[in-house]
């Protein structure tokens, strides 16, 4: 068996607020498959986010391990990090965190302009990308014109730009409407399934979960497995 | 009613406004604490050249009403009055209140002191040194003066025996023309304002008269007229005396420095509009960064008045507290300034001596108007845009840059008409200098509006030559162009900023350079001799025969010979030049009115007269007018006007006569300078003076006087030395606007490097590092930088040519040649990407220091 694309085990985070510290994840362990979809469900201020963001290297491992295909992100500092982020890991925001004054092209291809990438191949690559994600002509529009959806259709194909094998998405849905969030889902499961892209999604929607391989819960600072059809029935997460 | 009920809603609404204001600058202090700084140093720059002005004017007037004190007229004689004519007068007018008058400067130290001779006896009416004719001080003086004892006693100025730390009996050293001498203090005067009498001392008349060497002659008579005494007294006087009102003195003394104070103002206007500049650019992010805000209040029901008054009043508070800080500023900064500004009035008009800055509430309300006006007309585009915006549209920030591009067009257009207006305001034959300083301020807004047309243009040419410095160079210029609402503003108020330091360079330097070819020029002769006279000062001459004697020395090819004084002329007295002169003196005067051959022999064989360039500029006057002078044997007589002659010695102009035609209608064969050239002049110089010790001893040995021997190279070097003094204050209010320049930029970098915040976290999120966000934030620091410094040039090159041949031509009468110094090109560049880069240092180092993942969620 391969390894796990990712691996937390014993993860522990706390900010300082208002002179105390707050504990926000608490000895988390979690292990996700290469090329396999998890959804982490968890109420607002569970601590879902922070533990996507530590995974995706914006924040450093205060206590306990992480591993992304292999390498420790504890033992790496920001530069390292950012580096590993660059060529391992792509973002899906729920505010699409598009760069309003970027067409749309120039935002697609952002990763690749980072990495170095000349200007002609990753208009190549922006343009097979919003062609995959059904903005074939759009290239040139601002982001701020495009509808919601389109604009997290965008969003997907940034993180999806430099075939980063880890996505990872934090409420993609949250500033969609029901339809629109469905078709964005369904885009981003058939794209990762497509490139067998491990893809870790932090949610507090159930359709959104229902997308996934695997669904678990963040409860008071510990992840456990959800069973998602007991949860359906019971009407709410 | 329903009227009071809807004011009520407006109110609350403006308070909920005014709270949402509060607290965005409570969430960005940094903001606001540039935008105050802005104002503040922009006023504070103001406020110091008009405390600085009013100090210097109103010491001039204490002065002149100290030496003049009730005295209505002076009478003067061309070559001053003698003592017998002096008594002549006391007995064919007993009725009149006469006193005689000895006014000349001694060296204390490096400080110039006005001496004063007077007669105590005849001063009981005159009120003098501020006080009444029958004060106590009055009483005092003269009861000091009858008590003079010692014949080296004087009366000292309170505030000068105080800083010199004399008591009565003390003794202190002045330089005179002769040499040291050790005086006494009898005793002090105070005046009911101090700052009158600062700097002077005064002594009986007869003292004086030995001490300056004025012979038995008096400078003038003072009298207390009224205008039928006047009247009668003037018939009376014979052609050579002359009463002239004590107005027409003052006022020609007050108008030798209106051209220097007018170009201080004009800097320190230069300075606002820069300022302007700077807080429209913090009033337009503070707006801009709030659009989103507004277009919710909006949404929710706020009308787009009330976005208009909660915007401008955000502007008028802020201006307010800026603007009273900067009065208080400008104070501090005009302690420095005053010392320079009277230092240049020394060197170029007359001893000023400035004992304490007037903040009078008629600069403290100017500052506050400049600070407040230009805060809420630089604020009324940005809440115009920002009310006139519709909520939609306003939260697609794409959108607000789209029309900015769009704007960008008329405002160019708007601005080439500016321009346009400003080039035909200078080019009206005025001779006013208001119109000048209008198409100044016409030119500078002009090019500012059409700039971000230009960045946009420049920034779009540049764009292939970006992509070949990579992605980051890409990134880089790609948001100039893209955030032209924010970067255009920032660019053009750097620009601004650097051409009018770019333009002031030129100006200096242009005139640098004009005077140090016409020092090259004047100075012809190798060696030039003077009897010793003090700075500001003095009136020591020669001996008549020295020119035949200096001629005889084996070293000496030829010598001319030069008497310096005034003559009274119809448009006042002149500084006037009387020359006898050698064979390559006409090389001197470079003429640039009539033909220069035929205008030096009318002058030196026809007794024609040679007029300064500003004596020409400043009174319309040209080669073939007369002037009429007043003349010691025909009294009034007219002169041909022979030419006209470039000087720069002198704004207020000066006259040139050969020594035959004076001689023939004054009776005065004193020589104040001797030019001597010399055979080997090489053989006869030294490294350190320019003239060997063995000349040195010849020279001396001709006369008792110590004479003052300087190589022409020496004064010229200098003069030179002096120039630069004289612009020390140009230079510093030069670098002030710099500063404010600076902290402009450096907020406006701020505040779009802040607002981009989450951009940057999207970078770093996407896998840029560290040093990408600071290569780039850096980068296009430096690339707004050097657009600025780029597009700075032309506007600095045209504002240096308005300076040179509008406003100094109508302030000081001179004209010159225009020369860009070398290196000012590099250095205008160099200093806008210096201060662009430096003001995003602490962005960037911010930018990388913010929390990634909050970047990510916050707008």
């Amino acid at each position: 068996m391969s390894e796990p694309a990712v691996v937390v085990s014993g993860l522990g985070h706390a900010y300082h607020r208002a002179g105390s510290l707050q504990t926000i994840l608490d000895n988390i362990d979690l292990e996700v498959g290469r090329g396999e979809t998890l959804a982490l469900l968890g109420a607002s201020g569970s601590g879902k986010s922070t533990l996507l963001n530590v995974i995706g290297g914006l924040e450093p491992v205060q206590i306990g391990e992480v591993h992304v295909l292999g390498h420790s992100l504890g033992a790496l500092d920001d530069h390292a990090r950012t580096l590993l982020r660059r060529s391992t890991i792509g973002f899906v925001h729920q505010a699409f965190n598009l760069i309003s004054t970027l067409s749309v092209v120039d935002n697609v291809s952002l990763p690749l302009a980072l990495a170095g990438v000349s200007t002609a191949s990753r208009h190549e690559r922006a343009a097979q990308l919003l062609d995959s994600v059904g903005l074939d002509g759009r290239g040139n529009d601002w982001p701020d014109r495009l509808s919601g959806g389109e604009q997290q259709r965008v969003a997907i194909a940034r993180a999806l730009a430099a075939r980063p094998p880890v996505i990872l998405a934090d409420e993609p849905t949250g500033n969609l409407d029901a339809t629109s969030g469905q078709n964005v889902m369904r885009l981003l499961a058939g794209l990762v399934a497509e490139q067998q892209t491990t893809l870790i999604i932090v949610t507090h929607s159930l359709e959104v979960a229902g997308f996934a391989d695997r669904v678990c819960a963040l409860r008071a600072g510990v992840v456990s497995p959800v069973d998602m059809q007991a949860t359906r029935a019971a009407g709410a997460w | 009613m329903r009227k009071s009920a809807q004011g009520s809603h407006s109110g609350s609404a403006i308070g909920l406004l005014a709270r949402s204001s509060l607290q965005f600058f409570r969430r960005h202090p940094a903001q606001l604490l540039l935008s105050v700084l802005g104002i503040v140093l922009g006023v504070g720059i103001v406020t110091a050249v008009l405390i600085t002005n009013a100090s210097a004017s109103r010491a001039f007037a204490l002065t002149t009403e100290a030496l003049y004190g009730r005295s209505t007229h002076t009478i003067v004689a061309a070559e001053g009055i003698t003592d017998a004519r002096y008594a002549e007068l006391r007995i064919a007018r007993p009725d009149l209140d006469m006193a005689p008058i000895i006014e000349g400067y001694v060296g204390q130290g490096d400080r110039v002191l006005t001496l004063i001779g007077l007669d105590p006896l005849a001063e009981s009416e005159f009120a003098r040194f501020g006080a009444s004719a029958d004060s106590a001080q009055a009483a005092s003086l003269s009861s000091a003066l009858r008590l003079f004892e010692d014949p080296r006693a004087v009366i000292v100025a309170a505030p000068l025996a105080e800083r010199l730390q004399l008591a009565d009996g003390d003794t202190f050293t002045v330089d005179l023309p002769q040499g040291q001498l050790q005086l006494t203090q009898a005793g002090t005067f105070s005046s009911v304002n101090s700052a009158a009498t600062d700097g002077l001392i005064v002594t009986d008349i007869a003292r004086a008269q030995s001490w300056l060497a004025r012979g038995a002659t008096i400078d003038r008579v003072e009298l207390v007229l009224d205008d039928d005494e006047a009247s009668a007294l003037s018939k009376s006087l014979p052609a050579t005396e002359k009463l002239v009102s004590a107005n027409t003195r003052r006022s020609t003394m007050q108008a030798m420095t209106r051209g220097f104070q007018i170009n201080l103002t004009a800097m320190s206007l230069l300075a606002l509009v820069v300022g302007g500049f700077l807080i429209h650019n913090s009033m337009s992010f503070a707006v801009l960064q709030r659009r989103e805000l507004y277009a919710a209040l909006r949404i929710s029901g706020v009308t787009a008045r009330q976005v208009l008054a909660s915007i401008l009043g955000e502007a008028l508070a802020i201006s307010v507290i800026a603007s009273v800080l900067g009065v208080v500023l400008g104070r501090l900064i005009a302690e420095g300034l005053i010392s320079m500004t009277t230092r240049t009035i020394n060197d170029l008009y007359f001893v000023l001596h400035v004992q304490e800055l007037v903040l009078g509430p008629g600069v403290v309300v100017l500052g506050l108007l400049a600070g407040i006006g230009t805060s809420l007309i630089a604020a009324t585009a940005s809440a115009l845009d920002a009310a006139s915006t519709s909520p939609v549209a306003a939260r697609q920030r794409s959108l607000t840059e789209e029309r900015t591009r769009t704007l960008t067009r008329p405002l160019a257009a708007a601005g080439v008409a500016l321009m346009c207006s400003g080039g035909v305001l200078a080019w009206l034959p005025s001779l006013s200098l208001l119109v000048g300083f209008a198409a100044l301020m016409l030119l500078i807004v002009g090019y500012g509006l059409t700039l971000p047309w230009l960045i946009h243009a420049v920034a779009r040419a540049s764009a292939p030559l970006a992509r070949r410095g990579g992605s980051l160079s890409t990134l880089a210029l790609g948001s100039i162009e893209r955030d032209i609402s924010r970067t255009g503003v920032a660019i053009a108020a750097l620009a601004v900023a650097v051409s009018a330091t770019f333009g002031v360079e030129v100006m200096i330097g242009s005139f640098r350079s004009s005077v140090d070819r016409w020092l090259g020029d004047t100075l012809s002769s190798d060696i030039y001799v003077s009897a010793p006279s003090i700075a500001g000062g003095g009136d020591a001459l020669l001996n008549a025969d020295i020119t035949a004697r200096v001629a005889q020395l084996p070293e000496v090819r030829a010598v001319s010979s030069g008497r310096e004084l005034y003559v009274v002329t119809e448009i006042g007295p002149l500084d006037t030049l009387v020359l006898d002169p050698h064979d390559t003196s006409d090389q001197s005067f470079e003429l640039l009115a009539g033909t220069p051959e035929s205008a030096w022999q009318t002058w030196l064989h026809d007794g024609g007269l040679l007029i300064s360039e500003p004596l020409a500029t400043k009174h319309g006057l040209q080669a073939g007018d007369d002037l009429m002078l007043f003349t010691t044997a025909e009294g009034d007589r007219p002169f041909a006007i022979a030419g006209v002659f470039r000087d720069y010695a002198s704004s207020h102009g000066k006259l040139m006569l050969a020594r035959n035609t004076f001689d023939d209608y004054w009776q005065d064969n004193g020589i104040s300078t001797l030019g001597i050239l010399l055979n080997d002049p090489a053989r006869f110089g030294d490294a350190a003076t320019g003239v060997s010790s063995t000349l040195r001893e010849s020279l001396n040995t001709l006369t008792d006087l110590p004479l003052q021997i300087r190589s022409g190279r020496a004064i010229h070097t200098e003069s030179l030395a002096v120039f630069d003094q004289t612009f020390e204050v140009t230079r510093v209010l030069r670098w002030l606007t710099i500063g404010v320049a600076f902290v402009g930029i450096f907020s406006a970098l701020l505040a779009l490097h802040l607002e981009r915040a989450r951009e940057f976290a999207v970078l770093r999120a996407s896998g840029g590092t560290q040093r990408q966000i600071t290569t780039l934030v850096l980068l296009q620091s430096g690339l707004m930088g050097l657009l600025a410094g780029v597009l700075a040039l032309p506007l600095g090159f045209v504002m240096s040519q308005l300076l040179i041949h509008v406003i100094n031509l109508r302030s000081f009468g001179w004209r010159m040649q225009g020369v860009v110094p070398d290196g000012s090109v590099a250095a205008a560049i160099f200093l806008a990407l210096v201060a662009a880069l430096l003001a995003g240092l602490w962005p960037a180092w911010r930018v990388n220091r913010s929390n990634l993942a909050r970047g990510l969620r916050e707008d």
